[in-house]
């Protein structure tokens, strides 16, 4: 069967459109938006779609251009039999078929069921969605943005042909039974009861269990074993601490032995010790004598010679007494002398004075005298001066009391006088008679030749009779202002003149300047008359007079005093000064003198005293050394009282010497028996050996504790018999044991079983699938090289996919691991294969219909699809390729179809089909939302790394190509986006 | 002079290895009983005095049933019994005869128990009894050194009858390849060897001696009893137990030795070897001959080896449950091996209608028959039973 027209009208951007296929390739070309795809899904729906389908399915192939019509599809085949044609017009129920075959036409139904028979394949319920309907014959049918898909996915309803197929060139030669199948499956669920998919016990397998029962035991085992073990330690520790209290009670008797004989022992110690003690007491005593009467001679011996000592003493004292009273006779002869001289000074001293006191009062009377010669000079030149002002003072008394003030306003009177004056006169119109042949009259002032007259008013001037000129001066009220404060002025004026008295203004000038030298002289007579003091002065030159009298008589009195004593006596004021200063001379020489013999007076005095008191203290030594050897005296007569006389003491200490002889003997007797028994060591060794009694004694209770410890842990209650427990738990850990290696052996011969099952259903799968990995590899070795090899994997009768190895790697890959450009390719090589397979059923060929599917194909592999296609042309096949980039497919030999540019689908359209509510099953969703598109294109792009072919992007978005490029153009006239260059181009973020 | 000799009694033994417990409580049980049968045998053939060379108790920590019971028997039985411990039930701390219960017990249901703890004479009914008790912490050479001693023999009375108790091992120069005579199966220690050659000559006129559990002459005047009642299987083909000893004796004289069976349950070893399918009748026989058609008598081991077919391989399975049943225990050691017949073969691998079966069962086959490791050929085995058996199931469906 093959495709040998289509004609598509009024669907969806198509008006009108129609193809003729070759019967081997055609290539279909043309730009992303010229309706490649749609043209395609027309020709499918024409085959599959049923006619009367509405709905979504039909809003979406309608046109929206040509509003109003139906779209028609128009489809003819070729198959064995002859030709078939096939006419489908789409309009809900009103839409009809039309199919014509060996000269038969059928409409309606009975066409479509003839149409569905040819294309072997089951009838689409009404509700098919547009998904499921796309489904018809996907195994040849490469939907635009399919081709990576597992093309195993879409062969699923033709699985059964396939393997009819496949048998008929010999794959499967046995095929598995259903007991096969059943006892496989039995194996497979008993192992999946064993074994977890990483291939240990199950949880609750037998065998699990048992392992666990098998620890368990182990554990009461162990746990038996330590009771046995700990009863076996008990009765060892009852047996050693039986064995150690037996040695202890030993130890103990001997130790008891060992310290009674140390005690008897001690005893005998003490008792010498007592004695030892006794006769030590004795030594001391005696001891104690000798040493007493010793001392007592000692200290008689003692105080003698201290007697002697004493009267040496005051011997050596006396001498230094009488001396020390020698010494002080002397100092006091001298200190008399020293005073009489001392007088003498004292009265010449007292002259001295009262010369002194008359000089003072003599010089002051002088000085007094010649004062009051000076106040009486200057009383006369007082009274000079005093004549002076009062002749000035006449004199001023006549002139007009002009000064400062009163001239300044004369002058400023004189001075506004002339400057209204001169202010009049420049208003004022000067009139000058030149010539006078009539009498003038000016302002009734006749007026001669030459006159000359001021105008201040309104003036007539008369010349002659009947002349009259009646003269204006300018300047209007300011002349008369003038003139007014002129008058003022000048009246002002000669009032202050009149005061003064004086006619005229330049004689108040000379009269001030007269005036004012006059005043000068008088400051300057009055100031002198000040420095000379005033009247007071008169009254202390009396005072001065009285001073003196009362001076002249003290001066007379102090004289008498001194009158023997002065030579000769000046009036003059010099000598007497000069004679005053040397008697006060003399008396400072006097006064020094003086006091050099007090301060020797005063040494003298110091020395009398000291000497004084040295003899008063050696006085007073000998009283006490007297007194001493008084009381010296007195003792040695009590010592001997006492203690007798010397000869009876040298008795006494004989007889007590010997007696210290024998004491000191028994002593050293008795010591040698100590040292012998050696008591220290004795006490050492006791409490050593007590001590010892005492460490056995604990470690006999220690072990006595022991043992009734370990007599209480073999105490048995009875209720078990322990050895036989754990014989019972080890016969038990055996046999569980040897059980658990028998479920183990079990659960391997299932293992074994399943895995061989698995093996070989495998094997006989492959065996079936070889004649298809075969052919898969006729194709595909053209792509990817004779090193790689597919094999196609069935699974319970099942095509599932295929693995491709590569031979000489070593390795396999499954489908999904694969690279998009490889996905597509290996795709494309199975579908043909297939198709391959399924032809004979088809009159020996079939269509294969590849849109768009090699986008991810580089220019390398390109090469080998095409050759891949042309072998599918030569074994029979019919291959359709749609493609916006034709020159891919140069030189194949292919039938070439352009497929003209068309305008892109208005949204207009697309938005009336969602007024109908949510879409459901929209292949191709246009989206009236362009908005939320060009945002999705946007994020889709960013993810893709912000630069994408345009196939690639579309097949990211999952769109079709109204969808994708309506909403790429717009995006490029936003300026988001631009377009690059590259197998069907692509485009990039701005 | 008359009495019995016994020993080994093991009251209390746990026969572990006896999955059954009732059949294991009997088993355990019968140890009592027969003790009683000792006693109507003693009564029977008017016996002065029971001597017990040792291992009165398997254990030195029996439970208290076991004491009770076995005191009870002891005296049901009415004549002094004179017993040592052995080296299971050693005298000593923590020893069952120093814990206040079997000392009650022992008062108040066998007063004519006595048992010996120390190494000395002790006269019963005219016969000087030398007991060579074993103890805990010394070895049975320990145990008879006294013997040697001419300050302690010394003082024994001159025209009785000298009966020598002991437990433990000998050397066995008659046994050929084994150097003792020891029946514990952990082996001999040292420490539980007797030299009958230290022994003066004419100390006793009889060594009664305890510790083999088969019936024994090892010297002129020295016997092992064996344990009283059987308790496992023989290893020797002359092993026999389940007996005591009747002793006729004069002071200087020979001992007269009679053994009187008592035991009641039959222990039994047996190999069987498959050689052909038709072999499991003979199996029958045999087991039939050895047990005279006897339920719950006999303890058994049995090694079935050989080669046989699946059908027979599952008859024998069925046959040996029988006798689980029937035995009070069987202990078997199934080597027996798989070798299809000719018919089941073709039943596994000839199934023209399912491939994957037939290829499974082909390569289980070869598998097994390869014979490089015995435990993939039993795993390999086992898998070619269990898809026989699916089969047969499975074709029934």
């Amino acid at each position: 069967m093959k495709l040998a027209s289509a004609k598509v009208k009024n669907y969806r951007l198509h008006r009108e459109c129609s193809v003729e296929f070759d019967p081997g390739l055609t290539v279909i070309a043309g730009p992303n938006e010229s309706g490649k795809s749609t043209f395609i899904e027309a020709i499918h729906h024409c085959l599959f779609a049923p006619h009367k389908k509405s709905g979504q399915f039909l809003e979406h192939i309608k046109s929206n251009i040509y509003q109003g019509t139906n779209p028609e599809v128009e489809v003819v085949i070729e198959t064995s039999q002859g030709q078939c044609r096939i006419e489908k017009v789409f309009a809900g129920p009103k839409g009809h078929v039309y199919l014509e075959q060996h000269g038969e036409s059928f409409q309606g139904e009975r066409s479509e069921e003839r149409l569905l028979e040819l294309l072997s394949v089951d009838k689409p319920g009404p509700k098919v969605g547009i998904e499921k309907l796309r489904g018809y014959w996907s195994h040849l049918w490469v939907w635009q943005g399919k081709s990576g898909e597992n093309a195993a996915s879409h062969i699923e309803d033709y699985n059964d042909r396939l393997l009819r197929a496949l048998q008929s060139v010999g794959g499967a030669v046995v095929v598995q039974s259903e007991l096969d199948e059943r006892i496989s499956d039995i194996f497979a669920q008993r192992y999946d009861e064993i074994f977890t998919k990483a291939g240990k016990y199950k949880k609750h397998s037998e065998q699990a269990v048992l392992e666990q029962r098998l620890l368990d035991a182990r554990d009461e085992y162990e746990k038996a074993l330590q009771e046995v073990n700990r009863l076996e330690l008990a009765r060892q520790e009852f047996m050693d601490a039986s064995e150690r209290i037996e040695e202890c009670k030993r130890q103990i008797e001997l130790l008891k032995l060992e310290k009674e004989k140390i005690e008897k022992d001690l005893q005998q110690a003490e008792r010498v010790q007592k004695e030892l003690e006794k006769r030590q007491g004795e030594y001391d005593a005696i001891s104690k004598t000798v040493h007493h009467l010793d001392q007592v001679d000692r200290k008689i011996k003692e105080l003698k010679k201290a007697i002697e000592r004493i009267n040496g003493e005051k011997e050596r004292l006396q001498r230094g007494l009488s001396k020390a009273k020698q010494h002080l006779h002397h100092q006091e002869k001298e200190i008399l002398a020293i005073e009489t001289e001392k007088g003498r000074i004292q009265k010449r001293l007292s002259v001295l004075g009262n010369l002194i006191r008359f000089y003072d009062g003599f010089i002051t009377l002088l000085q007094a005298q010649e004062q009051m010669d000076n106040m009486q000079k200057r009383g006369e030149r007082r009274r000079e001066i005093e004549e002076k002002i009062s002749a000035i003072e006449k004199e001023l008394a006549e002139f007009p009391e002009i000064d400062k003030t009163v001239l300044s306003e004369i002058r400023k009177a004189k001075t506004n006088v002339d400057k209204a004056g001169a202010t009049k006169d420049a208003i004022a119109t000067g009139i000058e008679i030149v010539k006078a042949d009539l009498p003038v009259v000016v302002g009734g002032k006749r007026l001669l030749a030459k006159d000359e007259v001021t105008v201040t008013q309104l003036t007539e001037i008369e010349v002659g009779d009947g002349v009259v000129i009646a003269i204006r001066p300018g300047g209007g009220d300011a002349l008369q202002k003038a003139i007014e404060e002129e008058d003022l002025w000048k009246a002002s004026l000669s009032r202050l003149l009149d005061r003064l008295g004086i006619g005229e203004f330049s004689q108040a000038e000379i009269m001030f300047e007269k005036r004012q030298a006059l005043l000068k002289k008088l400051d300057r007579l009055n100031s002198e008359l000040k420095g000379l003091g005033g009247r007071e002065e008169d009254e202390a030159i009396s005072r001065m007079e009285k001073e003196i009298a009362a001076l002249d008589a003290e001066v007379k009195r102090r004289r008498e005093a001194v009158q023997q004593f002065l030579d000769s006596h000046d009036r003059d004021l010099f000598s007497a000064r000069h004679q005053a200063e040397a008697v006060k001379d003399e008396e400072e020489k006097l006064l020094e003198k003086n006091r050099d013999i007090e301060d020797q007076l005063k040494g003298l005095r110091a020395e009398q005293e000291t000497l004084q008191n040295e003899i008063f203290s050696i006085e007073k030594e000998l009283t006490s050394l007297e007194e001493k050897a008084i009381k010296i005296k007195a003792q040695i007569e009590t010592l001997e009282g006492e203690h007798g006389t010397n000869e009876d003491r040298r008795k006494r200490l004989a007889q007590e010497r010997n007696r210290f002889g024998e004491i000191s003997r028994d002593i050293e007797a008795l010591n040698g028996q100590l040292s012998i028994l050696d008591p220290a060591h004795l006490y050492e060794r006791f409490s050593n050996i007590k001590n010892e009694l005492d460490e056995t004694q604990r470690a006999l209770d220690v072990s006595k504790q022991i043992k009734n410890k370990a007599a209480g842990k073999l105490e048995m209650d009875g209720s078990t018999d322990p050895q036989a427990e754990l014989s019972r738990y080890k016969a038990r850990l055996d046999s569980l044991e040897q059980e658990f290696e028998m479920a183990k052996e079990r659960a391997e011969a299932i293992k074994l079983l399943h895995n061989l099952f698995s093996q070989e259903i495998s094997r006989l799968a492959d065996s079936y699938s070889a004649p298809l990995s075969q052919k898969i590899n006729t194709y595909i070795k053209y792509v990817i090289g004779p090193e790689a090899k597919v094999k196609a994997v069935f699974q319970q009768d099942t095509f599932q996919g295929i693995r491709l190895s590569h031979i000489a790697k070593g390795v396999e890959f499954d489908f999904d691991s694969l690279s998009g450009g490889t996905r597509e390719q290996v795709s494309a090589a199975v579908r043909l294969a297939i198709a391959e397979l399924l032809a004979p059923d088809f009159g020996g060929s079939l269509p294969v219909i590849f849109d768009d599917s090699f986008t991810n194909t580089d220019t390398k592999r390109l090469e080998g699809v095409r050759t891949m296609l042309s072998m599918a042309v030569k074994r029979g096949l019919q291959v359709i390729v749609l493609t916006s980039n034709q020159d891919d497919y140069i030189g194949i030999g292919a039938k070439k179809i352009q497929l003209p540019p068309q305008r892109p689908v208005l949204v207009q359209q697309t938005a009336g089909l969602n007024q109908g509510g949510p879409r459901k099953e929209m292949d191709h969703p246009v989206s009236a939302l362009s908005g939320e598109d060009e945002k999705l294109f946007m994020k889709r792009l960013a993810e893709r790394g912000g630069h994408c072919g345009n196939k690639s992007l579309m097949a990211y978005l999952g769109w079709d190509e109204e969808r994708y490029w309506s909403i790429q153009k717009t995006l490029v006239n936003k300026g988001r986006i631009t377009t690059g260059r590259g197998r069907g181009g692509s485009v990039e973020i701005v | 002079m008359r009495f019995i000799h016994t020993a080994d009694w093991h009251a209390g033994r746990p026969f572990e290895t006896i999955p059954d417990e009732a059949k294991r409580a009997l088993v355990r049980n019968q140890r009592i009983e027969t003790i009683r049968r000792i006693g109507e045998k003693a009564r029977e053939q008017d016996a002065g005095f029971i001597v017990v060379a040792g291992d009165v108790f398997d254990s030195n920590t029996p439970d208290s049933s076991t004491v009770s019971a076995l005191c009870s028997a002891v005296g049901e039985i009415g004549l002094p019994v004179i017993a040592i411990p052995g080296n299971h039930d050693y005298g000593g701390p923590g020893s069952i005869y120093e814990q206040a219960f079997f000392q009650k017990e022992a008062q108040n249901l066998a007063p004519n128990l006595r048992i010996i703890l120390k190494p000395e004479p002790v006269e019963v009914n005219g016969a000087v009894i030398l007991a060579c008790p074993c103890l805990f912490g010394r070895s049975s050479m320990e145990a008879t050194a006294w013997l040697n001693s001419k300050e302690l023999t010394a003082g024994l009375p001159v025209n009785r009858p000298r009966i020598i108790l002991a437990h433990g091992s000998i050397y066995d120069f008659s046994a050929g390849s084994e150097q003792f005579s020891h029946e514990d199966e952990a082996g001999t220690a040292l420490s539980s060897v007797i030299d009958l050659d230290q022994i003066p000559e004419d100390l006793a006129d009889y060594i009664a001696l305890g510790d083999w559990h088969g019936t024994k002459q090892v010297h002129e005047k020295a016997w092992y009893s064996g344990t009283h009642e059987p308790d496992r299987f023989p290893r020797h083909q002359n092993y026999s137990s389940g007996n005591v000893l009747l002793v006729d004796l004069i002071r200087g004289g020979t001992p007269t030795v009679k053994p009187l069976t008592v035991g009641e349950f039959r222990w039994t070893r047996l190999s069987f070897h498959f050689s052909s399918d038709t072999d499991i009748q003979q199996l029958n026989v045999k087991i039939n001959e050895l047990t005279g058609g006897q339920v719950g008598k006999d303890l058994m081991k049995l090694l079935i080896e050989g080669y046989a077919g699946m059908e027979t391989i599952k008859k024998v399975g069925e046959f040996l449950e029988t006798l689980k049943a029937r035995f009070l225990m069987l202990s078997c050691e199934n080597r027996l091996r798989l070798r299809p017949d000719d018919h089941e073969l073709m039943r596994l691998k000839e199934r023209r209608s399912d491939p994957i079966i037939s290829s499974v069962a082909a390569r289980l086959v070869k598998e097994m028959e390869r014979g490089d490791d015995e435990r993939t050929q039993r795993i390999s085995s086992l898998a070619l039973i269990e898809l026989y058996n699916a089969l047969i199931e499975g074709e029934y469906q």
